[in-house]
């Protein structure tokens, strides 16, 4: 095997490690910020192969990738004017009768709902940096990833998560 | 001093340094005010931590060999295609084959219609032919030079980079970046695409121009006639300028973009560089 080959054989090794590592957690982050699975699946794999067709990792993968796909989230969004799936907003919430046999799946959805419209509410800053975090992204790549002051992202990320709770909290009031 | 909300919110999420850590939690010790602030804050992030997996749907299972083999299958020319060096270096660039391209080339194809290509002499021939040979993916424009395509060393420049190839440099945009031109050639200009990767890249082929980068800047010295320069740039940075001497040629503030010139129908702006 040539050197390029066994170059190119430990970068795909290396690549599919970071894959299994990260998709899970691109997927997670996608699908909550737009709601839809399907997209958040083809928009996280196809940062990934741009990373693979770049032919080396850059100096933090995690947070290149980040980037990428919030690029594609992003692009698709005004492109296609997606509109965010938010269940059942125009409708009042059911109320729940005692009575009623299986209340946990419309209660999941009522709550879904809730939880998606509080997100919704933050600005698209504070809803990446409350997902991302919540994946387990550290503070150097949120930083790296969304473009703001690393020695910023602790008090940013106060004030998001404060927001989310109060919006949240202005929901549920609202739904009574 | 009371510790601010920044330095609460890293105790709170491990992103102190060991003396920082130390230094808050001797605070912490003996303020009550600063200890329930930082309780309110830990039950927020609690709370946040039980209610954003309502928006959860299930893992889709996803093989990385298995996307990489369809890759490999349904776009050929997608291997692995370009190396970025370590910052200032030179490195030799590949083809890649993006699908806009492919849309593009057909669309020109077709523009061009049969009766263009059947004229005696007409240059469209050698046009179609160079584009047949892109598109398939020359193999040897897909490797290292000098490596394992067997091309002549008498064919390298001094740096060692073939002839044929780019050589340019790659930065991140930070909050505001600017690329500047100096030395300009008749007829050198600069061929700008909006990517959605998160680097700049600027590229000429290799000797046309030379880099410097600095904190936020690179300066682009172009050094032959008639060169173009590419820039791809990240299309959702903060702020990105182009600039010929002090003259701003190109601007682009997040999706926004100031220039004289218009995008062409593959998107990218052509910017003539010279007066």
């Amino acid at each position: 095997m040539s050197k390029v080959d066994e170059s190119r054989a430990g970068f795909r090794q290396e690549f599919t490690r970071f894959f299994s590592a990260q998709f899970p957690k691109l997927f997670r982050y996608l699908d909550r910020l737009g709601g839809d699975p399907g997209s958040a699946s083809d928009i996280a794999q196809e940062a990934l192969v741009k990373l693979y067709q770049r032919g080396e990792m850059p100096d933090s993968p995690e947070a290149w990738t980040v980037t990428v796909a919030l690029n594609l989230f992003r692009n698709q969004r005004s492109t296609e004017r997606r509109r965010l799936q938010i269940l059942e907003s125009s409708s009042a919430p059911r109320e729940l009768d005692e009575a009623t046999a299986s209340e946990g799946p419309a209660r999941s959805a009522a709550q879904r709902d809730r939880v998606r419209t509080a997100l919704e509410q933050l600005s698209e800053r504070e809803r990446s940096l409350l997902l991302l975090r919540s994946e387990g992204y550290s503070y150097q790549q949120l930083a790296a990833s969304l473009q703001i002051q690393e020695t910023s992202v602790g008090t940013l990320l106060a004030r998001a998560r404060r927001a989310f709770i109060e919006r949240y909290g202005e929901n549920a009031d609202a739904s009574g | 001093m009371h510790p601010d909300d920044e330095l609460l919110q890293r105790r709170l999420d491990g992103e102190l340094s060991r003396d920082a850590l130390v230094d808050v939690q001797a605070h912490l010790d003996v303020c009550s005010e600063c200890t329930l602030k930082l309780e309110r804050m830990r039950a927020e992030l609690e709370r946040v931590e039980t209610l954003l997996p309502h928006l959860d749907h299930d893992l889709p299972h996803v093989d990385p060999n298995s996307v990489l083999a369809r890759l490999h299958e349904w776009l050929p020319g997608a291997a692995i295609v370009r190396d970025v060096p370590a910052r200032g270096g030179r490195f030799a660039f590949v083809w890649e084959t993006p699908w806009r391209r492919w849309a593009a080339a057909a669309l020109v194809l077709v523009s061009f219609g049969g009766v263009a290509y059947a004229i005696p002499g007409s240059p469209l021939r050698d046009w179609v032919q160079s584009a047949r040979e892109w598109l398939a993916g020359d193999d040897r424009a897909r490797s290292r030079p000098s490596e394992d395509v067997g091309i002549d060393d008498s064919e390298l420049s001094e740096s060692g980079v073939a002839a044929t190839d780019h050589a340019g440099v790659s930065a991140l945009p930070g909050e505001a970046f600017v690329i500047r031109f100096e030395s300009i050639t008749l007829g050198s200009q600069v061929l700008v695409t909006l990517t959605d990767d998160p680097e700049i890249l600027v590229q000429a082929p290799a000797g046309a121009a030379g880099f410097t980068t600095g904190d936020g800047r690179i300066t682009v010295e172009v050094q032959k006639p008639g060169t173009t320069i590419e820039v791809f740039l990240p299309r959702h940075a903060p702020r990105i300028e182009l600039r010929v001497a002090e003259r701003i040629v190109f601007e682009q503030s997040g999706t926004r973009v100031t220039t004289d010139s218009s995008a062409d129908a593959t998107g990218r702006y052509l910017l003539p560089l010279a007066h």
